[in-house]
């Protein structure tokens, strides 16, 4: 991706005042997720530190451009325009379409959860998620993001990164969160060990009690744009057989997703 | 292409943000197929001057939201456009769909049914039913809190965590009440314990004098253990042995019921 520079049309200053407004109509999107689908004008102004009629008068922005819905009582929720946004970046994202089908395999054959994820500022964004037969999304789904330091997806995808990005997307990460980082951290250093020796690593409990996951990055070329995962759920799998039978099968599966996104690049 | 403002076909509306408005107007200039879109494309889709097209996709650039290919001079829709509520627009309302079943758990068993999540230092109540043969019924109701430390709901719920999870939330409840995290902390290694055991909680006696209960945690699209489901009664119609044979095998089978209906209603 190249990033490209425009030449400044208005004075610095109003420049700046509308950026932010763009910015912040945006955030006020992003502070819906499968966890929060719905919010009052109060909970938005609180959450991102507006006066209640700056939140106001994003907020009515979003509902005449239907990217929000009233419920009445000043709470809101999505509209269902940010599915079809949404659902436009799926439909050209080569990477996803050739992925889910070797995501669903793995899933079915071995009973575990299959994530593909992209990095979202310090967060991992799913893109793509494949669910057991039976079993419920546990909150992945396209969409939704979780932390990028906790997660085997995240550790997976920093490790992936060259040196100079990784060690700035850490110092975001510890400038973020302060020493509770640490720990997260040090665990974080000792996956990048373990990805060294086999090309994924192993975190126990990343959810919930009795998950385990394992995580890979999907490499084009030479660059890492995505993370894949496998999480096992319950007692079915032990941490020997993720090791053993699904760690290979899906290192295999990411190698294969890099090669169809080279090939549609 | 549905939400594109076009000055034909849309006007500003009095109370727009006119930057916002026109931001998100260039977002939806890409539904529904995302193809790439030069500066002039979007101008001539959007009906915004140029130069204005301009400075808005490259702050959306900035953002993140749109992607530039230099070989094509062209943007398209970046991924974190999905974070923008496409996750929030994919689902239904579990409690809806629960409340049926609890009613029907409520009426067979003679017990209150609870679906309860947790804030800082309590469980909050999201849907109640009491069976309707019961006598005596709980003091509760949707929106009622239960103490965390010493209902089952609680307890179900932070034996289900994770250890990362548990420590963060047991740190946030000495904040937040320091008598309720010393009580729990007390129960947490019997609640691990007993969920990683039997997949349920057991608390006689603790929420109230008199009743007992069981919990259990209920797994949803929008996470693990999203909601506590529990039950209780008076111990004299509750016993322990009742409970641990008939009560807390069906509370199981409700659970797998809600997840397996939870499982077939996803979709994206």
């Amino acid at each position: 991706m190249v990033r490209t520079r425009q030449p400044a049309l208005e004075s610095p200053q109003t420049a700046d005042t509308q950026v932010d407004s763009l910015r912040r109509g945006l955030e006020i999107l992003r502070l819906f997720d499968v966890r929060h689908r719905r919010l009052s004008l109060d909970d938005i102004s609180s959450r991102l530190g507006l006066t209640r009629t700056t939140t106001d008068k994003l907020v009515q922005t979003l509902l005449n451009h239907h990217f929000l819905q009233s419920l009445g009582n000043d709470v809101y929720q999505p509209h269902i325009a940010c599915l079809s946004l949404g659902r436009a970046v799926k439909r050209r994202l080569p990477t996803a379409q050739a992925a889910r089908p070797l995501m669903l395999e793995l899933s079915q054959r071995y009973g575990v959860h299959v994530t593909l994820t992209t990095r979202d500022r310090l967060h991992m964004l799913v893109v793509e998620h494949c669910v057991p037969s039976g079993k419920v999304r546990l909150g992945l789904t396209t969409g939704s993001r979780f932390s990028m330091i906790s997660s085997a997806s995240g550790r997976a995808y920093l490790w992936g990164q060259p040196e100079e990005q990784r060690r700035m997307l850490l110092a975001q990460i510890e400038d973020e969160a302060g020493p509770a980082a640490q720990r997260q951290i040090a665990d974080t250093r000792t996956a990048f060990q373990e990805l060294d020796r086999n090309g994924w690593c192993y975190l126990a409990s990343p959810v919930a009690n009795q998950t385990a996951s394992i995580a890979t990055p999907v490499h084009a070329g030479t660059a890492v744009e995505f993370a894949l995962a496998a999480m096992a759920v319950g007692a079915s799998l032990t941490e020997k057989d993720l090791r053993q039978q699904v760690a290979p099968e899906l290192f295999a599966v990411a190698q294969r997703i890099a090669l169809t996104k080279d090939a549609g690049r | 292409m549905q939400n594109v403002a076009t000055p034909s076909s849309r006007q500003p509306g009095t109370r727009d943000v006119r930057v916002l408005a026109r931001g998100l107007t260039i977002l939806s200039a890409f539904e529904p197929e995302n193809g790439w879109l030069t500066n002039s494309e979007l101008a001539a889709l959007t009906g915004l001057p140029k130069p204005t097209v301009s400075r808005l996709t490259s702050n959306l650039l900035d953002a993140g939201y749109l992607e530039y290919s230099a070989q094509r001079a062209a943007y398209r829709l970046g991924m974190p456009v999905l974070a923008l509520g496409f996750a929030a627009a994919t689902h239904s309302d579990f409690v809806v769909l629960a409340r049926p079943l609890m009613q029907q758990f409520a009426d067979e068993h003679r017990v209150s049914v609870v679906l309860a999540s947790a804030n800082a230092s309590s469980m909050v109540c999201n849907e109640v039913t009491h069976g309707r043969e019961m006598l005596f019924t709980l003091r509760v109701r949707a929106g009622s809190r239960l103490r965390i430390d010493r209902s089952a709901l609680g307890r179900a719920l932070v034996g289900a965590m994770g250890d990362a999870e548990r420590l963060a939330f047991l740190e946030k409840l000495r904040l937040a009440d320091p008598p309720a995290w010393e009580s729990l902390s007390r129960e947490v290694p019997h609640a691990v314990a007993q969920m990683a055991s039997q997949g349920y909680c057991v608390a006689a006696g603790t929420l109230e004098a008199g009743t007992n209960g069981v919990a259990l945690v209920i797994d949803t699209p929008e996470g693990p253990h999203t909601y506590a489901l529990g039950c209780a009664a008076p111990s004299n119609a509750l016993a322990l042995p009742r409970l641990k044979q008939e009560v807390a095998p069906g509370l199981l089978a409700l659970k797998a019921r809600l997840e397996a209906e939870l499982s077939a209603g996803q979709s994206e």
